[in-house]
């Protein structure tokens, strides 16, 4: 079975007093372990699908099913929970909390409380701390940990971002357009600290990007078009 | 923990916005504080010095009726109310006969106007612990015919020690009379609303006013705990009242009407006269009555004043959050994303009010007890009315505790219910909207 499971999944947005159809019947299915790629011009889908993936938007239609879950099941708290479980985020936009430290910020999602299940529950303070400083250590910001995020150029605050989304050690990291925001050498480094982390923890990542070169380092590539799959083909093999 | 870390922090993320919403809630804060401080300092001056000038809590007064149908202020039964006193049963400090009368004091070709008390000073030992002898013994006033007087009357007349003034004033009965004291003592007496007193042994008075040696015109009792004053002024009243003693009570409103009461209404012509002595019995808050109900109002327009600053506060408060609400909602939904529950986000903002309204409530009471200290060490001179809410010339102002706690109580659950509707809102995000509409 696989992780992530799109059946006939459409989304409908309200946008004044017409609709728009952001996703018409998108079916799609990821593994665990995959490094996935959503791809396709401004405004097709991609933050949609992403967004259906990472629990914080519902479909209008379809079913998504997340590690055996029909999200449409939960109610608000099981979803939050379900997020905090088991996915991370890394956004566009970084999203750092702009008044923790970078140490703080990678802290953060720890400090939310954790079920039973959670790889994390049992740690004590001084695992979770040395966690934290392996994963600024992983993103090369280990002498970094109490500068601001102001402090910190775009590549950075995306490494931050990253480090953050891993901190729970989620089964999956989603990641939307998360070189939009910086130099195309910064974004090369990026997407190869993603790949190094989807190798060496086993996470699934999936992330959306219309740059051509992103697809190259892809295992899965999902090609959207007007709310609909275009392509979708793998790279090469788990 | 690490919400109230993140509030406090948040709170401070923009200072000037924060500083100014504290600012608002510490001036709210001292404005009651003072004013609170304040009124209650007036009630407890008007209280110490009316009791100072009273000279006890309780006060029992008699009226007798002449030949010819005219009133006087005296006691001339002073065994029966001495006696009813002793059965009562209560628990006295101190049991004060006194008579009193206003004089010209004359001293060769100078003289002065000034109200003269005539005290038993076997009963008044806390009066003679009270005034400060400048020059003099006060206690030869336990001799006839001598007199203490204030400094500033002595310097008027040029008077000293030893000797010997003439003190002119009216008998009960409405006749002059003149008498030679000679002067033993010159004292200071701050007790009395800044005016002073000259003292004169009981008998002496007595003589003056045409009484009887043994007589007296006032009963003052004091009292170990002025909360027993009412039950002590009901048991005498109805204790009188059955032994057909009593005064009938007249209605009589006015800022001095209980002190009237309690002096009697002296020389007046009455068509159905009455054998012995008719007793009245007032006590302090019966004097002071009309004087707290203007404290009280000050009070309560005090109050009213404060809830008005604090809604409007309030109305800042709120729209302040909307803002921030507004400002944050990328940050929100991404909270959300990584799994902050709903009520995280709603208790961050409650969190971010009451640290607010805590720091403001503080910064508040810190001024308010320095403006405090302040008005402590302020002197006020004069003879005016507004002696009576000073105590021995200053403002006897500190911090009432339990409306600082009912205040602050106040500002932080109006502070919260400020931020209420904006933590709610936040706390009901979507967090897909909030990431696509959130910069």
């Amino acid at each position: 079975m696989s992780f992530i499971d799109f059946q006939q999944v459409h989304k409908t947005y309200p946008l004044g007093k017409t609709e728009v159809h952001a996703l018409r019947g998108v079916s799609l299915q990821v593994d665990e372990g995959d490094f996935v790629t959503i791809s396709g011009p401004s405004g097709s889908g991609k933050s949609t699908i992403l967004n259906m993936i990472g629990c914080i938007d519902t479909p209008t239609q379809g079913d998504v099913i997340i590690d055996g879950i029909a999200t449409s099941t939960l109610n608000d708290k099981q979803i939050t929970c379900l997020r905090h479980q088991k996915l991370g985020f890394i956004f566009q936009n970084f999203n750092l909390i702009p008044v923790l430290s970078v140490y703080e910020n990678v802290e953060f999602p720890l400090l939310l409380g954790a079920g039973k299940n959670d790889p994390y529950a049992s740690w004590s303070a001084q695992e979770k701390r040395q966690w934290v400083q392996h994963l600024l250590q992983e993103v090369g910001l280990g002498d970094y940990a109490n500068r601001k995020p102001a402090e910190l150029s775009g590549g950075q605050r995306q490494r931050v971002a990253i480090a953050r989304a891993l901190a729970t050690k989620p089964v999956l990291v989603l990641a939307d357009e998360p070189t939009a925001n910086l130099d195309s050498k910064t974004g090369d480094q990026i997407i190869t600290l993603m790949r190094d982390m989807n190798q060496s923890l086993g996470t699934t990542f999936v992330f959306s990007s219309h740059d051509p070169q992103v697809l190259d380092v892809a295992d899965h590539v999902v090609k959207i078009i007007d709310g609909q799959v275009d392509a979708d083909y793998r790279t090469r093999t788990l | 923990m690490t919400w109230l870390r993140l509030a406090f922090r948040n709170v401070f993320r923009q200072k000037k916005r924060s500083i100014l919403l504290a600012s608002a809630i510490a001036f709210g804060m001292l404005a009651i504080t003072l004013l609170n401080s304040l009124t209650l300092a007036m009630g407890t001056a008007v209280k110490t010095n009316f009791s100072a000038a009273l000279g006890g809590h309780v006060y029992i007064s008699g009226e007798v009726v002449s030949p010819r149908n005219y009133t006087s202020n005296r006691i001339n039964e002073p065994e029966f109310i001495q006696q009813l006193i002793a059965d009562s049963g209560f628990d006295l400090v101190e049991v004060k006969y006194r008579s009193n009368v206003r004089g010209q004091v004359i001293f060769g070709s100078q003289s002065d106007s000034i109200s003269i008390q005539g005290i038993d000073l076997n009963n008044e030992t806390k009066l003679a612990k009270r005034i400060e002898v400048r020059r003099g013994d006060f206690s030869q006033l336990g001799q006839s015919n001598t007199i203490a007087l204030p400094v500033k009357q002595a310097r008027a007349l040029g008077a000293n020690i030893g000797d010997t003034v003439l003190v002119k004033a009216n008998t009960t009965s409405g006749q002059q009379n003149l008498l030679q004291w000679q002067l033993v003592a010159i004292i200071v007496d701050q007790g009395s609303f800044g005016r002073s007193n000259a003292y004169a042994s009981l008998s002496s008075v007595n003589q003056l006013i045409n009484i009887e040696t043994n007589e007296f015109q006032k009963i003052n009792l004091v009292l170990p705990d002025m909360n027993q004053m009412q039950q002590v002024t009901d048991t005498l009243k109805r204790q009188l009242a059955t032994l057909n003693k009593a005064k009938p009570e007249v209605e009589e409103s006015g800022l001095f009407s209980g002190m009237r009461r309690m002096g009697g209404t002296g020389s007046t012509y009455v068509d159905n006269p009455w054998q012995g002595t008719q007793f009245t019995v007032t006590n302090l808050d019966d004097v002071t009555q009309q004087v707290m109900s203007l404290v009280n109002t000050l009070d309560w327009i005090a109050k009213a004043i404060f809830v008005i600053m604090l809604l409007i506060t309030l109305v800042g408060i709120s729209n302040s959050y909307r803002m921030v609400l507004l400002e944050r909602i990328a940050e929100i939904g991404n909270m959300r994303a990584m799994g902050a529950q709903a009520n995280n986000v709603f208790r961050l903002f409650i969190y971010e009010a009451g640290i607010l309204a805590i720091l403001g409530t503080s910064a508040g009471l810190v001024v308010a007890q320095i403006a405090i200290t302040v008005i402590q060490e302020l002197t006020f001179t004069g003879r005016g009315p507004q002696t009576m809410f000073t105590v021995a010339g200053s403002i006897p102002a500190s911090l009432d505790l339990v409306s600082v706690a009912l205040s602050s109580a106040l500002i932080l659950i109006m502070c919260l219910l400020a931020a209420y509707i904006p933590a709610r809102n936040a706390a009901k995000l979507d967090p897909a909207e909030a990431l696509r509409t959130g910069t």
